[in-house]
């Protein structure tokens, strides 16, 4: 068998949830061996679950499969079907964007009045910070579908 | 009100175009947050501080156990179990599809996992034994959406995170009616067996000594969810750390006991389970700021007094309910509809001396008799996908299973003591 090639994504989201099990484990231990809970396995469990999750949605846009109501694919004829899914694109990329430049003001403030996580006494900006990355990395996974389906509909108009 | 129109014109718009659910309610979150002028960081922060939360973290954790115990050799012992049980009988293989799927659903908190795994093992079985395939596939379609019923339950985790219920109490009130469920569909399969004659051909008389072997060899995956719930009720665990024991007690049993899990297919099973979570929870780092707002701008207050003033009779209400969800179900996912449901007609409800409770798992009821309709019906495809024939032969016969779920729904909005029983005998 051919090994896949896996994409950027999958090797950070490995490591993510790996950490999650590994961590939760830590927690669990700690709790019942021990009987003393370590504080900061909460919170950097927390953090690793928000970056899986946007990770998680930008592979899942590269891979094409988040999860949609298939109507248009009936009522639209098949040739017209890649101009929709194109204009779905293009207004999922504006939201995201939306949404993350929008973060970085937030991101802003955080550094401003130097808020730290309360366990982990990390600087609560660079947790801030997965968001607008991985929104980005998503609008790039977006143009890179974009580019798939275009081509698609040159190759399939000659 | 104009605002909870725009956005549910926005949200409906562009759904129709395709684009995925969770980026349709973000679309129309960021839709109205124009218009009324609010900026658009409110809606950035819940993308953050809507996923920050430690209760999350149970869902991931489910759905790793689940996709493990099923590569793992966990899912063909339980049905091996359930056939040396039953399958001698007339209907014999259907009675231990609907079995099999019980016990999966206790160990697995998804339906369409529950009917890929029970499927691909028993649909093939029961063809080859000369059932209609088609009845084989609408059969395990509907026993696997006892996959959310029967607990744990990665559905219910939403649910009690939106609507701020307890986890153990719902995953208590889902067992009742699971196996209601469960026993109808039982003796559905036994009445259209004997009259079309689906029996195995083989003589199988059960041996003592063959039950004991079975019972054995699936003592381990029988743990399971007395090792989960068990650690629930007696407040051993949270939910969040009973999902995490079931990951490692399920990565002990498919490398130790059962030996059939592989460390090279680790890393797939991880990711594929990381990306399904991605998909659900994307949907709610959304939905939570449309909530938001609909919140703020005391929306659900407002279509509750409109609903008052067509009837304020428990029933009828919740009935008009359910029969929304079902038609909304036919074409959305369920995590989704309880995502933007919750927050609007649960306010409406609890005046009207609903439990939290008692509506999720009607809810998740009637969101599950979404999954068994076209044209978005998930479990209808995955049996699709077994059984390789048409949707429309299908749905066919996916009919009489549906209006027998439909009934015990119905049944359970009017005795509401069904469902409660349990959770009120646990917690005081």
């Amino acid at each position: 068998m051919v090994q896949e090639k896996k994409e950027f994504e999958y090797y950070i989201l490995f490591p993510l949830i790996s950490g999650l099990v590994i961590l939760g484990v830590l927690q669990v231990f700690s709790r019942f061996v021990f009987s003393i809970p370590i504080p900061w396995t909460e919170e950097l469990s927390r953090y690793f679950f928000i970056a899986m999750i946007y990770f998680g949605m930008s592979l899942a846009i590269k891979r094409d499969i988040h999860v949609r109501v298939e109507i248009i694919d009936l009522l639209v004829p098949k040739h017209m079907l890649p101009y929709f899914r194109i204009l779905s694109d293009v207004i999922t990329a504006l939201v995201l964007g939306l949404i993350s430049y929008n973060m970085l003001e937030i991101i802003m403030n955080a550094k401003l009045i130097n808020q730290t996580s309360p366990a982990l006494q990390v600087p609560i900006y660079m947790v801030y910070c997965i968001i607008p990355i991985t929104f980005f990395l998503s609008i790039i996974r977006i143009g890179q579908v974009l580019m798939n389906r275009i081509k698609d509909i040159k190759g399939s108009s000659v | 009100m104009i605002d909870f129109g725009i956005m549910m014109a926005v949200f409906i718009g562009a759904i129709l175009i395709g684009l995925p659910i969770a980026f349709a309610i973000g679309t129309s979150a960021i839709a109205i947050l124009v218009i009324r002028d609010v900026p658009i960081v409110f809606a950035a922060q819940t993308a953050f501080s809507g996923l920050d939360n430690y209760s999350y973290l149970a869902i991931p954790m489910f759905i790793l156990a689940g996709s493990l115990m099923e590569k793992g050799g966990l899912s063909v012992r339980l049905v091996k179990l359930a056939s040396v049980l039953v399958g001698g009988m007339h209907g014999g293989l259907g009675v231990v599809t609907v079995l099999s799927c019980m016990f999966f659903a206790a160990i697995s908190g998804s339906s369409p996992a529950t009917v890929a795994a029970i499927g691909s093992i028993m649909i093939p079985a029961m063809k080859k034994e000369g059932y209609d395939v088609n009845f084989a596939g609408a059969l395990t379609a509907s026993a696997g959406s006892l996959g959310v019923m029967i607990p744990p339950s990665v559905t219910m985790i939403i649910y009690a995170i939106v609507a701020q219920a307890s986890v153990g109490k719902l995953f208590m009130a889902g067992f009742i009616p699971g196996i209601i469920i469960g026993a109808s569909l039982i003796v559905y399969v036994v009445i259209v067996s004997k009259k079309r004659g689906f029996r195995s051909t083989e003589s199988n008389t059960l041996s003592l000594q063959e039950f004991k072997k079975a019972f054995i060899d699936s003592l381990w995956a029988l743990l399971t969810p007395v090792i989960i719930l068990g650690g629930i009720y007696n407040g051993i665990f949270t939910p969040t750390e009973s999902a995490i024991v079931a990951v490692v007690y399920s990565l002990f049993v498919g490398f130790f006991i059962y030996k059939e899990l592989k460390i090279k297919d680790i890393p797939d099973i991880f990711v594929n389970a990381a990306i399904t979570t991605a998909k659900v929870v994307v949907i709610l780092g959304f939905a939570l700021a449309f909530a938001r707002f609909l919140t703020v701008y005391r929306i659900p207050q407002m279509l509750a007094v409109g609903m008052e003033s067509i009837s304020d009779n428990r029933i009828l209400v919740y009935l008009l309910f359910i029969f929304l969800t079902f038609i909304c179900g036919t074409f959305m996912a369920i995590e989704a509809i309880i995502l933007i449901f919750t927050p609007i007609f649960l306010p409406i409800l609890i005046p009207l001396g609903v439990d939290p409770v008692h509506f999720g798992i009607v809810f998740v009821l009637a969101g599950q008799l979404g999954f068994l309709t076209p044209p978005v019906g998930v479990n209808l495809f995955v049996a699709q996908g077994i059984t390789n024939t048409t949707l429309l032969e299908l749905s066919k016969n996916i009919i009489p299973f549906l209006v027998i779920m439909l009934v015990i729904q119905v049944i359970l909005v009017i005795f509401p003591d069904i469902v409660m029983f349990l959770p009120n005998l646990f917690y005081k």
